[in-house]
């Protein structure tokens, strides 16, 4: 990786965040580093549970109450917006990362027509006339595949899908630099999901936009995503391109998760990961795959391997070389 | 369905609800005892020539149904019949008093809409926060508040203390006649009521509102509007208040028969000419025929109000203004139509009907068509009935027994107690229906099942039969029942521990909860040591003068009260003060401790003076409140040993709580002493004075709670049941059980329950069972809405479906399954019911409907406004039943709101 820092739309540094509960504190994220370049598409994915959403919540400043960032930061363009203050974190919002959410289905407003959630979204944003803000939401309307007719509707007269693509064309109203697309395709069916995907894809050739895209499928992300990054307990299991990742796994978490994948074509068998993900509120020591791993060593169970970079593939397991 | 049929619908169903509130307006009049023509007959105001015209023009000499007939002819052209006390056409005098009403409640509702939902948007949007504590306790006060005793109090202070509003009624006719004179005449008189009404509605509005939003709040689309970056007032007001605002307009539009039984209490009050105050005129005069129309105006003008409301939500929710219509489960009618045919069932309804009819027509022989009916199913299904009964009996088998004790013993203590119920309620229901021992023997019964009476009672019957009744009066005791379902309850609580334990603990440790369960304790101890407490028998007339203000205390005890008090105000204050300083706080283990230590300490004062008494309920429940205290330490002796250090470090606040129990030990100590020392040393003490006929207002008021708590008990146990069962069968068979269930539901909240309740208390011979039935009766409507909604939900669960297809019948799923389900749902519900049962019973008996022969907080309030306490300025007998009313209610609906937050699943948090 030689890039300038110019090209970076979005790093996260060392990110850690816990959730307080009754029980304990809950450890969701930690150690979490990673960039996202103009026009790059990234897919984020491990099991649920593994700080995925968390990450993103925590860049969208949606951190529920009992979710407190303990350290790390997010640069938005050089920027550190964990510094914000309150009218900056409004001013950044959608304008800059904007995000679809899981289940759009409820993610629209019930009482205010399609049209106007998204002409508000725009004037929140930008000193524009009405007129105006509604030409650029009929535009984009219409480049995600919806009859312009249908803008002045309510969402519950659309359709799943149809509300899955409005969510879409929502969230690049204000041309954000990053959009971060939260399960966009789960609880839809799969003709759906592949409309959604063909949308995406058709986003990427025409825009400069810089996707950070969460989903546990990973035929999504194989689908659409350059690069991408599987995560375990709350950390960093392995990151690199999506080429990478699916045909030369390193981390055992990762060759597990690919082989329990079930395939259409082959008759390969399922295979599965035995045992639980891990207490987050008490981690096991050491990497904290070691429980369940095939391959583990003394060494998993008492120091934690750091993310090893080698050609921008980078894995935390101190055997990547011996398996 | 467009919104033309739509609109067609909703009018429609306001015709029919017209309809039914004119026919209940016809049968309550002829449930009077003997027929209105004998009644207008005995009536010295009216001449013969008026009397021959009512009987021609309502066909009082013709068969019942051509009587009908008339009936809903001429009330719907406009005769309304003819008043005994007004002597002239009940119309002339109507109309005039309903513009007056409307000119009443208007304003005042708008008003008062405004500012609940304005407290209630607050309340739920910092939830659980400074605001939201201030904004509930501001809506559980005013909502508690009865609006007539509200009125009371304002025209104490503000009439009659301060001489700022006119003390005489309004009258259009008096005073100036230019406009402005006019105007300026009205406001003044008007002003008072108009508050009295914005306050008591507060609450209501605002309660709504705060769920309605709190709901809203936990959506998909607030985040969408949170990551959209739009500030908090623009999340609140323009994404979510909408949203909010259509469950609320629909509950205020149901409810507006709540808001004008409201306005009749304080028409009555102010004696302003409305048409509560003709009300109250056509109870004092048992004036029926005005009664009558009263009833069916007030009904017209609500399904009117109502109708306007409901197409205003139209406008609020484009889901239903475009497209979709709200589908009430609409079932698959020819289904149903089918199954109905079939010819058993044909006979099932025929049996109903014929003992509905009976039930109305011929009550003495209802017995017998019971039995025959009863005969007839066991007849035709005695195969499964046999099996039903052989299964049962199977599992009282010695292994079964054997294997419930060592594993189940709960279970066990349930099942036996199951067999005693069962039993005595087989032999209790035969008696009752078929009237062995005459209707003596019920009545008794009843009024030992609310703990007023000895039972079985002394009936004068020859050898044989009376052994015999006694027997079966042995096997049927209204205390084996009673025990029988304390212990069937507690061994079911008791088998799911753990669950319990969980929501106790979440139930307790919110500060609603604890204030909550103080205050009703407070009030269940008044109820039970009341006999010790009360000073004076509080029937007994003369204890002293008539109308003696309260005697000031001596001044060794007011030097022990005052001193009792300081200490505890100090503690308080300095509690306080170190927890704003942010100083260390004491561990929760000493606070728990020192509460154990309190409890044990009241146990014993409270145990050592129903010694001295001879007192035996009272040294029971005495045990009992140091045996909870008891084990509370016992639970926390463990961990205090290893946070005594932290003592040390937080010893201003330890201190401080010490200081607080201290004073509380001490307070209760002497407050005991004082209240019931003093007739014997200072005779002629009266703590709060005396009323009319010179009885002592305390002893009043510590009796009173009992009637007051056994109606809203035993008046909300008949409403749960009624309103539960409804509300599942309705909810899991859905159909035309549900459609029906729920068009009976909107005329119950359409017409309004108050107005009904006063109108029939004023029928039915004035008795505690009239209150308790007619309570019970007309309140579960709501509760069956409640509950039915829970049962949809439920009902769509993967794990039903899964139980259903292992070959669980209907009642099986609904009792294991879907019942446990909602039973937190109920539980809280029940409490708020309570809640809502002990204001309609206090209401009643201010409106003099309350059983003469009892004294409670109502009749207290009824003949202290019928003695003129309010001009001549008795406060003494009317502030203290007024305020205990206020502060039980509040404890209940603390208690109902902090259970509610727990067992609903709507308002859980995310």
């Amino acid at each position: 990786m030689t890039e300038s820092q110019s090209e970076v739309v979005m790093e996260i540094k060392e990110l850690g965040i816990s959730y307080i509960t009754k029980q304990g504190k809950v450890r969701a994220a930690e150690d979490v580093s990673f960039k996202i370049h103009y026009g790059e598409f990234v897919g984020l994915s491990g099991e649920s549970g593994c700080g995925k959403t968390t990450t993103a919540l925590a860049v969208m400043h949606l951190l529920p109450k009992e979710g407190i960032i303990e350290g790390g930061e997010i640069f938005f363009k050089g920027r550190n917006i964990l510094e914000y203050t309150d009218d900056e974190v409004l001013e950044y919002l959608w304008r800059d990362v904007s995000m679809i959410f899981q289940g759009a289905m409820n993610a629209l407003n019930p009482v205010h027509k399609v049209i106007d959630q998204m002409t508000t979204a725009i004037r929140i944003h930008e000193d524009v006339s009405e007129e105006e803000a509604m030409e650029r939401s009929l535009e984009l309307i219409d480049s995600v595949g919806i009859d312009v007719s249908r803008a002045d509707g309510y969402p519950h007269e659309m359709s799943g899908g149809m509300k899955q693509r409005l969510m879409i064309a929502l969230a690049l109203v204000c041309h954000p630099a990053l959009v971060i697309a939260d399960e966009p395709t789960t609880a839809l069916d799969v003709m759906v999901q592949a409309q959604i995907l063909e949308l995406l894809n058709q986003l990427r050739e025409r825009t400069s936009l810089s996707l950070l895209l969460i989903t546990h499928d990973l035929s999504v992300i194989a689908e659409t995503c350059d690069n991408a990054i599987i995560m375990y307990a709350g950390r960093i299991a392995e990151m690199g391109t999506t080429k990478k990742i699916f045909s030369e796994p390193e981390h055992p978490y990762t060759m597990k998760l690919i082989s329990s994948f079930p395939s259409v074509l082959t008759e390969k068998g399922i295979d599965f990961i035995p045992g639980n993900p891990p207490d987050l509120i008490n981690p096991p020591s050491g990497c904290r795959y070691h429980e369940r791993c095939d391959y583990v060593i003394d060494r998993c169970r008492h120091e934690v391997p750091p993310l090893e970079d080698e050609q921008g593939h980078r894995v935390a397991c101190w055997r990547r070389h011996d398996i | 369905m467009g919104l033309r049929g739509t609109v067609a619908k909703r009018i429609i169903q306001a015709v029919i609800t017209v309809w039914i509130a004119l026919s209940i307006d016809f049968v309550f009049f002829h449930l009077l005892p003997g027929n209105p023509a004998s009644l207008l007959a005995t009536n010295p105001n009216i001449g013969e020539l008026v009397q021959e015209r009512i009987i021609r023009e309502f066909g009082l000499d013709q068969p019942m149904h051509i009587q009908y007939g008339l009936f809903v002819i001429q009330f719907l052209s406009g005769n309304l019949g003819v008043s005994f006390h007004f002597m002239g056409p009940v119309q002339d005098v109507i109309f005039p008093r309903l513009m007056n009403t409307i000119l009443l409640v208007l304003p005042a509702t708008i008003v008062s809409i405004i500012t609940g939902i304005w407290i209630g948007k607050k309340s739920a949007w910092r939830r659980g926060e400074r605001e939201d504590v201030i904004g509930l306790l501001i809506s559980l006060v005013t909502y508690s508040i009865p609006s007539f005793w509200l009125s009371m109090f304002f025209i104490m202070i503000f009439s009659v203390n301060f001489h700022i509003f006119p003390l005489t009624p309004w009258n259009a006719a008096l005073g100036p006649q230019d406009p402005l004179g006019f105007t300026i005449n009205m406001i003044r008189h008007v002003m008072l009521p108009w508050t009295v009404l914005w306050i008591a509605l507060i609450g209501f509005f605002a309660l709504i509102m705060r769920s309605s939003l709190l709901d809203v709040l936990s959506e998909d689309y607030m985040i969408t509007a949170k990551a959209k970056g739009r500030t908090e007032d623009e999340q609140l007001n323009k994404e979510a208040v909408p949203n909010a605002m259509i469950p609320v307009a629909t509950v205020v539009a149901l409810n507006i028969g709540a808001t004008v039984s409201g306005a009749l209490q304080v028409e009555v009050v102010f004696t302003y000419p409305g048409i509560g105050r003709l009300l109250w005129d056509g109870i004092l005069y048992r004036d029926y025929p005005l009664l009558q129309a009263t009833f069916f105006i007030i009904s017209v003008v609500i399904i009117g109000a109502n109708l306007i409301a409901d197409f205003l939500y139209y406008v609020l929710d484009p889901r239903i203004r475009i497209g979709a219509e709200i589908v009430i489960s609409e079932g698959k009618d020819d289904s149903y139509l089918r199954s109905f045919l079939r010819p058993l069932r044909m006979l099932l309804f025929f049996l109903i009907l014929l003992n509905l009819g009976t039930m109305l027509a011929y009550p003495s022989y209802l017995g017998l068509t019971l039995g025959i009916s009863v005969l007839i199913f066991a007849l035709l299904k005695w195969k499964s009935i046999g099996q039903f009964i052989l299964v049962r009996l199977r599992s009282y088998s010695l292994s079964n027994l054997a294997f419930l004790w060592k594993y189940h013993r709960f279970r066990l203590i349930r099942h036996l107690t199951q067999l005693v119920l069962t039993i005595s309620l087989t032999v209790l229901v035969p008696v009752v229906l078929l009237n062995l021992f005459g209707t003596e023997w019920t009545l008794s019964w009843g009024r030992a099942f609310i703990g007023i009476d000895e039972f079985p009672p002394s009936i004068a019957l020859d050898g044989i039969s009376s052994t015999i009744m006694v027997i079966l009066s042995v096997i049927a005791h209204p205390y084996l029942i009673q025990a029988s379902v304390v212990l069937i309850l507690l061994s079911w609580v008791l088998g799911r521990r753990t669950k319990t334990e969980g929501m106790l603990r979440q139930y307790i440790s919110t500060p609603l909860g604890q204030a909550g369960t103080v205050l009703v304790a407070f009030f269940v101890c008044l109820a039970i040591y009341g006999d010790i407490i009360a000073p004076y028998d509080p029937e007994q007339h003369l204890t002293g003068l008539p109308y003696r203000r309260p005697s000031p205390l001596p001044f060794d005890q007011f030097l022990l009260l005052a001193l009792s008090v300081g200490v505890l105000i100090i503690g308080i204050a300095t509690y306080t003060l170190v927890h704003i300083k942010k100083k260390t706080k004491t561990p929760s283990v000493f606070n728990r401790t020192l509460l154990g230590i309190v409890i044990v300490s009241i146990g014993i004062i409270l145990g050592y003076h129903s010694i001295v008494e001879n007192h035996i309920p009272g040294m029971i429940t005495s045990s009992f409140v140091a045996l909870v205290g008891s084990y509370i330490l016992g639970r926390v002796l463990q961990p205090l040993r290893t946070h005594l250090g932290d003592l040390r470090t937080s010893y201003l606040s330890s201190l401080s709580a010490c200081l607080i129990a201290v004073g509380l030990v001490f307070f209760v100590a002497s407050a005991m002493l004082v209240v019931t020392g003093n007739p014997t040393t200072y005779p002629g003490f009266h703590i709060l004075g005396t009323d009319q006929l010179g009885r002592d207002t305390f002893s009043q008021l510590v009796i009173g709670v009992r009637i007051t708590l056994v109606i809203g008990l035993v008046a909300t146990i008949i409403t749960m049941s009624i309103g539960s069962l409804t509300g599942l069968i309705a909810g899991y068979y859905g159909g035309l059980a549900d459609s029906l269930l729920m068009r009976l539901t909107d005329v119950f909240f359409v017409i309004p329950a108050l107005v009904i309740m006063i109108i029939l208390a004023a029928i039915l011979p004035p008795s505690v069972y009239t209150l308790i039935f007619v309570i019970g009766i007309f309140s579960w409507p709501s509760t069956a809405r409640i509950v039915r909604g829970q049962v949809l939900t439920i009902k769509e669960r993967t794990y039903i479906e899964r139980v259903r297809s292992v070959g669980g019948s209907d009642a099986y799923i609904m009792g294991k399954h879907i019942l446990p389900a909602v039973a937190p749902l109920i539980v809280a519900n029940t409490v708020l019911v309570t809640a809502y049962a002990i204001l309609s019973e206090v209401v009643l008996d201010f409106f003099g409907l309350g059983d003469p022969s009892m004294i409670s907080w109502g009749t207290m309030l009824y003949q202290a406004f019928g003695a003129g306490a309010m001009s001549s300025n008795l406060w003494w007998l009317v502030f203290p039943p007024g305020i205990a009313v206020v502060v039980l209610l509040m404890g209940v609906s603390m208690v109902g709101y902090a259970m509610d937050e727990i067992a609903n699943p709507r308002l859980r948090r995310r």
